[in-house]
């Protein structure tokens, strides 16, 4: 048997007992008496409109701060940059110092196939530099060709580029520029590209921030209007650590 | 079969019913005439379905607590105010149940047994009669709501269908199959 009780032919109430037994007066006591359920109170609505008040509030209070700290921030990278346009090859060699202990480290490894043409000529600028590194490195030393002003305002954005060009569509010529991929926040080292060369979709590891005469030549022929990935960027810090760079994804015209 | 006639009401007194639910609405003491109307049909609908007297009319009484402290709530659409108390009796006696551990109950007269089993087309023996008692303790609750409903408390399926929240249709077919089902546990 369930939980179910069966009674047969229990006795039958009779109507004025029933009757006997209603007290209207009661239900009504007990409804004046009933308390509405909490969350129909204002002590319920009322810590949640404080509370809400004040989170508007602190978040209203702390975005000027935000603000004030991107504008610092901004400033900083304004005057870094005039600083940059006076003497560019002394911010760099003097970040350099930071990354290189010794003249010798910053001489890369001689694979000439591999490293592009723009990765040489800034290895170049560093050891002019540091073959007079007993004196202060000067405006001298700086060949008007490699100073480069115009494709400075590019590594202004802390977010990758290359030629001031974020996503989407690409001209062929600034995306196989030698400025290449470049972020105010670190010198682009090495990325990954992804591209179809003619037979199938390959990925290629390129040392250095531009893209090498190969792969720009089967872009040119196999990916015209067609994304190409770059991934895995990483690039060196002035302090010298290696950081994880945003991908980039290009539609080259 | 004989209907409720406290049910089954003319559409003049539904709106005489109406009024007084108006009037309720703005001051909770013209509640009485509704309270003394519906006390004695609600109590026997949940005395039905307990054990304990006390608790019958206890939960009675929470029963036109709440309706008088949702009366704000009630529309009316075209169905007697006694059907929106059954469903807050129904709803009460489920907690009732839950809450007070009460036992659920079916009072069954010894007419009903003979009714149903006349129904079997089986003889009136006291065999039967246990056998149909045993068989009610073993339906699924949901069925023996039904039968009680229909064959136990005679109600229209109308009136089946707005306490049970159905159509009236499906309360038939329901009910149908509840005694069916009854039936196959009957002869087996």
């Amino acid at each position: 048997m369930k939980n179910l009780k069966i009674l047969v032919n229990r006795e039958r109430l009779s109507k004025d007992y029933v009757q006997s037994k209603a007290n209207f007066g009661h239900v009504l006591s007990q409804v004046k008496n009933l308390k509405p359920p909490v969350w129909k109170t204002p002590w319920f609505y009322g810590p949640i409109a404080i509370a809400v008040v004040l989170i508007s509030l602190s978040v209203i209070a702390f975005q000027p701060v935000e603000n004030e700290k991107m504008a610092t921030l901004h400033e900083s990278n304004i005057s870094e940059r005039s600083i940059n346009n006076n003497k560019p090859i002394i911010a760099i060699a003097s970040s350099f110092e930071l990354d290189t202990p010794s003249n010798e480290e910053i001489i890369p490894p001689k694979k000439a196939g591999k490293i592009n043409e723009t990765e040489h000529e800034e290895i170049f600028i560093y050891k002019e530099v540091f073959n007079d590194s007993d004196n202060l490195p000067s405006s001298e030393f700086i060949s008007p060709k490699n100073t480069a002003p115009v494709k400075e305002e590019n590594t202004l954005s802390p977010y990758p580029n290359i030629e001031g060009v974020f996503t989407s569509e690409i001209p062929i010529d600034k995306l196989c520029s030698s400025t290449g991929i470049v972020t105010s926040k670190a010198k682009v080292i090495s990325f990954s590209i992804q591209y179809f060369n003619g037979s199938k979709d390959v990925i290629e590891k390129v040392r250095g921030s531009s893209l090498s005469k190969a792969i720009c030549n089967f872009i040119r022929k196999y990916n015209l209007k067609s994304m190409i990935f770059i991934t895995s960027i990483v690039g060196l810090t002035e302090k010298g650590s290696h950081i994880s760079i945003p991908s980039l994804n290009y539609i080259p015209i | 079969m004989a209907v409720n006639p406290v049910y089954h009401q003319t559409k003049d007194r539904l709106l005489d019913e109406m009024t007084l639910i108006t009037f309720a609405k703005k001051d909770p003491e013209r509640f009485g005439p509704l309270y003394t109307k519906y006390h004695e049909q609600i109590f026997r609908y949940i005395y039905q379905r307990v054990d304990d007297q006390e608790l019958a009319f206890d939960v009675t009484s929470q029963v036109f607590v709440k309706a008088l402290n949702n009366l704000h709530k009630y529309e009316y659409r075209g169905v007697p105010f006694s059907s929106w108390l059954y469903r807050i009796a129904k709803s009460e006696l489920y907690q009732a149940f839950r809450d007070r551990k009460a036992r659920k109950t079916v009072n069954v007269e010894n007419m009903h047994v003979f009714e149903m089993i006349e129904e079997f087309d089986e003889d009136d023996s006291n065999e039967n009669k246990k056998k149909l008692i045993d068989c009610l303790a073993n339906l699924d609750y949901a069925d023996m709501q039904l039968l009680e409903l229909r064959y136990f408390e005679k109600r229209s399926y109308r009136e089946i269908g707005e306490i049970l929240e159905i159509t009236e249709n499906n309360a038939k077919v329901k009910s149908f199959r509840a005694l069916k089902k009854l039936k196959n546990l009957f002869v087996k």
